[in-house]
């Protein structure tokens, strides 16, 4: 219940931040995907039920916040909450860059399966600029991951010391 | 059971739920109760964020403006007479306009209702363009309402709750708009591009539309009044299938700059021209 609350919190201050202040400071479209950060921290640092239940609930948050159609975000998020799980059980990723390199690869799979549902609605060109925008925003947000998740950690560490989570 | 068939089931039942969802779910526009109540909870967080935006923004401004402040406040003089004399010329010309056109008896596009709303955030995920504006349906905005600013078409309401509305943009493939080329009178389906801006597609191959000619609503769609600015024709090719030309258009309004939009209420029946009204006239 706890850990329910703070990813709670998390994902409220991560989509506030999202939906306002990226879009002030960078430019949009290249924003950083601080959900899916979040989703990627949850399958290293969270139990696997409190976590898979945050990434599905967190992709229909962002799938009514967004202009995706309803339960993509949510397939999206809880996939790559359950394939990090794996990768991490089996070859250990949970490293600076392996997070980082974890980062960039689910947000590039995410892009590119945003893409295929758009492509599949109607008639989207996919050249080399959607890549170069696709690979550019993976790039933002795994370099974001970079300061973010020693945040999280931190914030865990003093959160979970104060509610008494072990 | 042992736990890790439990893991196993509860993913599969996730995983599945949101599949139905995303399968089973209404292509057309919606306000779920979900929605509704995801906008009210991040509605004043949103509106907290932008009020500190602006005033930093106000603040920081200000000190640009006193920065030759002098020099600039006798062009402002020079530009107030001169803007004053061009209204009472615009004045003049409008007066002339209005009577003209109730001659005619059609409406203005000025006569429609509409609704001044400020833009609040942006797209959650920012793989699609839309953002969200302070007006909901307690205002008349529902879905399929047309969004425009001073400098022409910005998108249409594709979502929304009691006091908040989502807005697709111009620039999003999931958009389509009936447009004309100003200059040749050519139709053709305008929708986003993510590598291009904007395309206007099924141009007749028999048109002469060309780069600089500006693209406007043609009305049909019944969601955008006739005769709004959307933007104009950058380069023009032959489509994919070579049936019909394609024209790349760039939107009259910057996205990243508007910070307040012009909703246009919807009328029944749609706005000035029904389907094929304007060919027969």
């Amino acid at each position: 219940m706890i850990e329910v609350l703070f990813m709670a919190l998390a994902a409220l201050i991560a989509l506030t931040l999202q939906t306002t202040s990226f879009g002030f400071m960078i430019r949009a479209a290249y924003k950083p995907e601080l959900i899916m950060i979040l989703v990627i921290w949850a399958s290293l640092r969270i139990t696997f039920l409190p976590g898979v239940g945050f990434a599905f609930a967190a992709g229909i948050v962002v799938d009514t916040l967004s202009g995706s159609p309803p339960g993509l975000f949510a397939v999206i998020y809880s996939a790559a909450l359950v394939a990090c799980g794996y990768f991490n059980a089996t070859f250990d990723i949970d490293s600076q860059p392996g997070r980082a390199m974890t980062i960039f690869v689910a947000t590039l799979a995410s892009g590119f399966l945003v893409m295929l549902t758009r492509w599949l609605e109607g008639p989207v060109e996919f050249g080399w600029l959607a890549v170069k925008f696709i690979l550019l925003k993976s790039l933002v947000t795994g370099a974001t991951a970079l300061v973010v998740i020693p945040v999280l950690d931190r914030l865990w560490a003093g959160f979970s010391r104060l509610a008494g989570v072990r | 059971m042992p736990k890790s068939v439990r893991d196993i089931a509860i993913v599969f039942i996730l995983l599945g739920a949101g599949l139905i969802i995303l399968f089973s779910s209404d292509k057309k526009p919606d306000s779920s109760t979900a929605g509704r109540i995801i906008y009210t909870v991040l509605k004043p967080f949103q509106e907290v964020v932008f009020a500190v935006h602006s005033r930093v923004g106000n603040v920081w401004q200000t000190y640009i403006d006193l920065v030759g402040v002098q020099e600039e406040s006798a062009a402002l003089k020079e530009e107030i007479r001169r803007l004053r004399r061009e209204k009472a010329v615009l004045l003049d010309k409008e007066d002339e306009n209005r009577r003209l056109k109730k001659l005619l008896n059609l409406k203005t596009r000025h006569e429609l209702p509409s609704l001044v709303a400020q833009i609040l955030g942006e797209d959650a995920a920012g793989w699609y363009h839309t953002f969200f504006i302070n007006r909901g349906s307690d205002d008349g905005v529902v879905p399929g309402t047309a969004v425009t600013a001073s400098e022409g078409v910005v998108g249409k309401v594709i979502r929304g709750s009691s006091d908040m509305s989502q807005v697709l943009l111009l620039t999003d493939p999931n958009i389509s708009v009936d447009c004309r080329v100003a200059r040749t009178r050519d139709r053709g389906i305008l929708t986003g591009s993510l590598e291009r801006g904007c395309v206007l597609r099924h141009i007749s191959l028999k048109s002469d539309v060309k780069p600089g000619d500006e693209v406007v609503t043609s009305g049909l769609d019944g969601i955008f009044p006739r005769g709004l600015t959307v933007g104009r024709v950058v380069k023009v090719r032959k489509g994919d299938q070579g049936l019909f030309l394609e024209a790349q258009v760039s939107p009259a309004v910057d996205f990243s700059e508007i910070e307040e939009v012009l909703v246009v209420l919807g009328q029944k029946g749609g706005f000035d021209v029904q389907p094929g009204l304007e060919e027969r006239r």
